[in-house]
C-alpha cells in the first residue's frame, strides 16, 4: 500500500468515529443532518478504499443522498431553529452502553472469525454463470438472496402501511414549501434528466460491473424527491386501488418466484460456512 | 514521470492551494455570505484544477470527459446550493456583513 493511501486510511479511521459522535452530540438539528451527510461521504470513501465499489456507490446514494434529503425535508417542517432536547448524564450513559452493546459483540465476532476461512468467494464465482449476470455482486443480489429480497419487500410494504397510517392515505404532495426560485428550477431541469439517464446506465452496467438495480433505484428515487421538493415534478396521484393492487402484485410476485426457485434449487445449496469459534462453544 | 505527469503537477499544487484558501476563508470570514463566497469560488477552481491534472494523467479521452462532467455537475450543485443557502439566510433577515 502506498504511503498516500495509508495516510488517507488513517484520516478516514480517525474522522469516521469523530463525525459520527458529533452527529449524535450536536443539538442543532441542521448541523446534525449536515454531519450525517459528511458521515455518508466518508463512509462511501471508506468502502471505496476497501475495494467494495458497489457498497461505496450505495452508501453515497443512500447515506449522502436520499437519507439526508429526507431528513432535510422533515427539518423544513420543524422550522429553522429546531433543536434536540438536552441529554441528561443518564441519557449519555445509556447511549454509551447501547453503543458498547453494539460494538463489543461485533468486535468479538470479527476476532473470532477463523483465519483460514476462504469465504464463499469460490462457490459464488462457480455459480455466477448460472445467473445470467457476469458481475458477482449483482448475481448475489439478484439471484442468491431470494429470502432476503422477500423480507426486504415485506419491510417496504410495512413502511408504506406505516406512512399511510401516520398521515392519512390520501394526503397529497408536500405542503408549504417556499417558491423554488428560477435558479433551482433551472438546475433541477438539468439534473433530473441526467439522473434518469444515470439510473438507466447503472441498471444496465450492473450486469457486468459495479452498479445495478439497487443503485439505479436509489438514484432515481433521489431524483424524484429532489424534483418533487423543488416543484419541478408533480407526482400525479395514482388511484388508491391501483397503488394497492401494485403493492400486492409486487409482494406476491416476489414470494412466488422466491419459493419456486428455492424448491427448484434446493439440491444445489451452498455448503454451510464453518462456524466462528465463538459460536461453536455454545 | 512523463511530460504529462510533470504538467499535471502544478495543477494539483494549484488545486491544493485553492482548497486550502477556501477552507481558511470558511473558518475565518466574518459572516455566512462571505463564507459561502470563499467556499464555492475556491472549491470550483480547486476542483477544476484537480480535474485538469487528473485528465492529463489519465491518458484516456473517455475518462477525461467523465471527469469534466463531474466538475460541471459539481459547479452546478455548488452554485445552486450556495444561492439557496444565501437566499434562505436573507429571507430570515440576516444582514450581510459590512466593515465597521
Amino acid at each position: 500500500m502506498s504511503p498516500l493511501g495509508r495516510a488517507l486510511d488513517l484520516v478516514l479511521a480517525v474522522a469516521l468515529p469523530l463525525v459520527a459522535a458529533a452527529a449524535v452530540a450536536r443539538r442543532g438539528l441542521v448541523e446534525a443532518v449536515m454531519l450525517l451527510f459528511s458521515l455518508g461521504v466518508l463512509l462511501a470513501l471508506a468502502w471505496a478504499r476497501l475495494g467494495a465499489s458497489d457498497i461505496a456507490m450505495v452508501e453515497a446514494a443512500l447515506g449522502a443522498g436520499v437519507t439526508g434529503v429526507l431528513f432535510l425535508t422533515a427539518l423544513s417542517r420543524l422550522g429553522p431553529d429546531a433543536r434536540a432536547p438536552r441529554r441528561s448524564a443518564l441519557g449519555w450513559a445509556g447511549l454509551s452502553l447501547l453503543a458498547a452493546a453494539a460494538v463489543v459483540p461485533i468486535g468479538l465476532a470479527v476476532a473470532a472469525l477463523p483465519r483460514d476461512f476462504a469465504g464463499l468467494v469460490a462457490p459464488v464465482l462457480r455459480a455466477v454463470p448460472e445467473t445470467g449476470a457476469t458481475h458477482p455482486v449483482t448475481s448475489v443480489l439478484l439471484d442468491f438472496r431470494g429470502y432476503d429480497t422477500l423480507l426486504e419487500i415485506a419491510v417496504l410494504i410495512l413502511a408504506v402501511l406505516g406512512a399511510w397510517a401516520a398521515r392519512g392515505r390520501d394526503e397529497g404532495a408536500p405542503g408549504r414549501a417556499p417558491a423554488p426560485g428560477p435558479l433551482l428550477t433551472a438546475a433541477v431541469r438539468v439534473v433530473l434528466p441526467l439522473s434518469v439517464v444515470l439510473a438507466g446506465v447503472l441498471l444496465w452496467i450492473g450486469a457486468f460491473m459495479p452498479g445495478g438495480a439497487f443503485q439505479a433505484g436509489t438514484v432515481l428515487g433521489t431524483a424524484l424527491v429532489l424534483g418533487s421538493l423543488s416543484g419541478a415534478v408533480r407526482l400525479g396521484r395514482l388511484p388508491a386501488w391501483l397503488v394497492r393492487a401494485l403493492l400486492a402484485l409486487g409482494r406476491s410476485e416476489a414470494a412466488i418466484t422466491t419459493l419456486a426457485e428455492a424448491a427448484r434449487s434446493s439440491e444445489t445449496k451452498l455448503p454451510p460456512p464453518p462456524m466462528p469459534a465463538l459460536l461453536k462453544r455454545r | 514521470m512523463t511530460a504529462l505527469d510533470w504538467l499535471a503537477l502544478p495543477c494539483f499544487a494549484g488545486s491544493a492551494f485553492f482548497f486550502l484558501a477556501g477552507t481558511v476563508g470558511l473558518l475565518r470570514f466574518p459572516d455566512l455570505f462571505t463564507r459561502l463566497h470563499a467556499l464555492t469560488k475556491a472549491d470550483n477552481l480547486g476542483l477544476g484544477l484537480a480535474v485538469v491534472g487528473l485528465c492529463l494523467r489519465s491518458g484516456s479521452l473517455a475518462v477525461s470527459l467523465k471527469l469534466l462532467l463531474a466538475w460541471l455537475l459539481a459547479m452546478l450543485a455548488s452554485s445552486t446550493s450556495c444561492h439557496l443557502v444565501a437566499r434562505a439566510a436573507l429571507r430570515r433577515g440576516l444582514k450581510p456583513w459590512r466593515r465597521a
